[in-house]
């Protein structure tokens, strides 16, 4: 099944693009000459820790922030014309919903601001709260949700528009550790029935590894592009795979990425 | 279901029980003062409560008359100034330029005692009426402002974001997001500025206004003691006149605000 990274389609191409915040003469470089790509339909992390700058280039990617130099291109496009065309859906660390909106009307969010009529996508959002499995609280408000329940809500409705791609910021981060287990079998459900493209933020190794089919390494202060381990995640039944050899192999090539980064930076720190 | 009820009797009957000793307590405090320390003119420093009620019942379609008076000039100004303030606060928050070239005017604004610019506006319209509405509203406009463009600049930053990549129009932006974020803050101004704009109300009638429960009150003042119980009962309707708005208020909140902390149910089961 794996095909040639030539054969395939780049999705997203990110060309030496570096991002400094702050005034000039105190300014911080939050990313240097970071350069990959990213295919179609790939599930890739961006995986670092904090201060690698991994949220700022999902946000580059979004549009939401404009790079200091080099660029974005996706689709071919500008990340602006992408954005403009609602070609991405995103997800936050926070599930980011409207207080006052039930779980549907959450979820329906996207298509009333691009201006659908309501009988046009309610069987639309009827099969998205069925897939994240809300269908008995599809009336009920934010707060009388749970953590998990919420950030499911947030990837309903990241996906009502169908984008190609799929940006998510850290989105399982907050959650406990059985929920986030759960969500992330759901997020490989959610691909294996969907196919978008995923760029996935993270800071947790053994998620990435159990996610991703390519995992692009960054390191910190300032961050760029420290390796990209391929061919990651095997095929196969996904709730099985943390206990697989290869799950276990893989986490410890992703590890040493990082104990020889900190063994360069001053052979302490871990 | 029943445990809820009892609640309920339970927060009552303790609102209950606190007004009984209050009242309790002013009765026996105008007995000792006319009765036991026997003062000159008791009753102007503290009625008997049951006089001011028996005053209040005698001269009650006068109240109401001049009270209803007072209070549709008031909610006039009260629901203009709102507007205008709610107006001002988008205004602000579209642009930083309109929000820091008229704060300070605004700010400015509200250093003006109200007891002088009543009589200065009156004097130049001539129109109680229309005294009243303006200086109601004059009074509303800015705790509105300030409150709804606090709620306005409170949207969190991945909200915005969040709009942004569904590439809303500005339009969209304040319909779907900024108006209801606003709508919090809003009614917290609305509270703070209902009794003022009673009382703004009330100072112009005190200037020379011919009707309205201000004017009343300062007639009443005006015969010293053999009115002493009409004062007083004047004073309780102004008091039920801002207790009546304050509740609209909050009805009007908890209509369109249900999302808001204090009005959520506290168990999932109880809705």
């Amino acid at each position: 099944m794996h095909l040639s990274q030539a054969a395939k389609k780049a999705e997203i191409i990110v060309d030496q693009v570096s991002m400094r915040f702050g005034k000039k003469g105190h300014e911080v470089t939050a990313l240097q000459n970071v350069s990959f790509k990213i295919y179609r339909n790939e599930f890739v992390s961006l995986l670092g820790p904090s201060g690698c700058g991994k949220s700022t280039l999902l946000r580059l990617m979004a549009d939401l922030l404009e790079p200091t130099e080099g660029q974005i291109m996706i689709q071919d496009e500008h990340p602006r014309e992408v954005r403009l065309r609602r070609k991405f859906g995103i997800v936050f660390q926070n599930p980011t919903l409207f207080e006052w909106r039930t779980v549907k009307q959450n979820i329906e969010l996207p298509l009333e601001v691009l201006g659908q009529k309501k009988s046009q996508y309610s069987a639309l959002t009827e099969q998205l709260i069925e897939m994240v499995g809300l269908s008995s609280f599809k009336h009920y408000y934010p707060w009388q949700l749970s953590g998990g329940m919420q950030q499911r809500v947030a990837i309903a409705r990241a996906l009502s528009l169908d984008p190609p791609i799929l940006l998510m910021d850290e989105p399982f981060s907050a959650l406990d550790e059985f929920t986030k287990e759960k969500l992330q079998l759901e997020l490989l459900e959610i691909k294996r029935k969907t196919n978008k493209t995923i760029v996935f933020v993270t800071h947790s190794i053994p998620e990435a590894v159990y996610l991703s089919d390519r995992i692009i390494v960054l390191s910190a202060h300032p961050g760029r592009v420290h390796s990209i381990v391929d061919n990651v995640r095997e095929e196969g039944d996904p709730s099985h795979i943390r206990e697989s050899e290869r799950f276990h192999e893989m986490m410890k090539t992703v590890r040493n990425c990082f104990y020889e980064e900190s063994g360069f930076l001053d052979g302490q720190t871990i | 279901m029943t445990g809820r009820l009892f609640k309920k009797f339970g927060q009552n009957g303790t609102f209950v029980l606190w007004a009984a000793a209050i009242l309790l307590l002013w009765e026996a405090g105008a007995w000792f003062i006319e009765d036991i320390a026997q003062l000159t003119a008791p009753a102007s420093k503290l009625p008997y409560i049951h006089r001011v009620l028996s005053s209040l019942v005698e001269h009650f379609p006068t109240m109401i008359k001049q009270g209803a008076v007072t209070f549709g000039n008031s909610i006039t100004g009260f629901v203009i100034g709102s507007a205008i303030g709610f107006a001002l606060a988008i205004l602000m928050s579209l642009s930083r330029t309109v929000e820091n070239t008229l704060s300070p005017y605004m700010i400015a604004s509200q250093m003006i005692p109200i007891i002088g610019l009543a009589p200065i506006i009156y004097g130049i319209i001539h129109d109680a009426a229309l005294s009243r509405v303006l200086m109601a509203g004059y009074v509303t406009f800015f705790p509105v402002t300030i409150n709804a463009l606090r709620g306005i600049k409170s949207i969190k930053q991945e909200q915005l974001e969040l709009m942004r990549s569904y590439a809303a129009s500005t339009w969209t932006l304040y319909l779907k997001l900024k108006l209801k974020s606003a709508l919090p803050g809003l009614f917290a101004g609305l509270k703070l500025s209902a009794p003022l704009a009673i009382t703004a109300s009330i100072i112009v009638e005190l200037m020379g206004a011919p009707d309205g429960i201000g004017v009343l009150m300062v007639s009443s003042l005006y015969y010293g003691t053999a009115q002493v119980y009409m004062f007083w009962s004047t004073v309780l309707i102004s008091m039920a006149i801002g207790l009546l708005l304050y509740l609209i208020i909050t009805l009007l909140e908890r209509w369109m605000t249900p999302w808001q902390p204090e009005f959520r149910s506290k168990g999932r089961d109880e809705t």
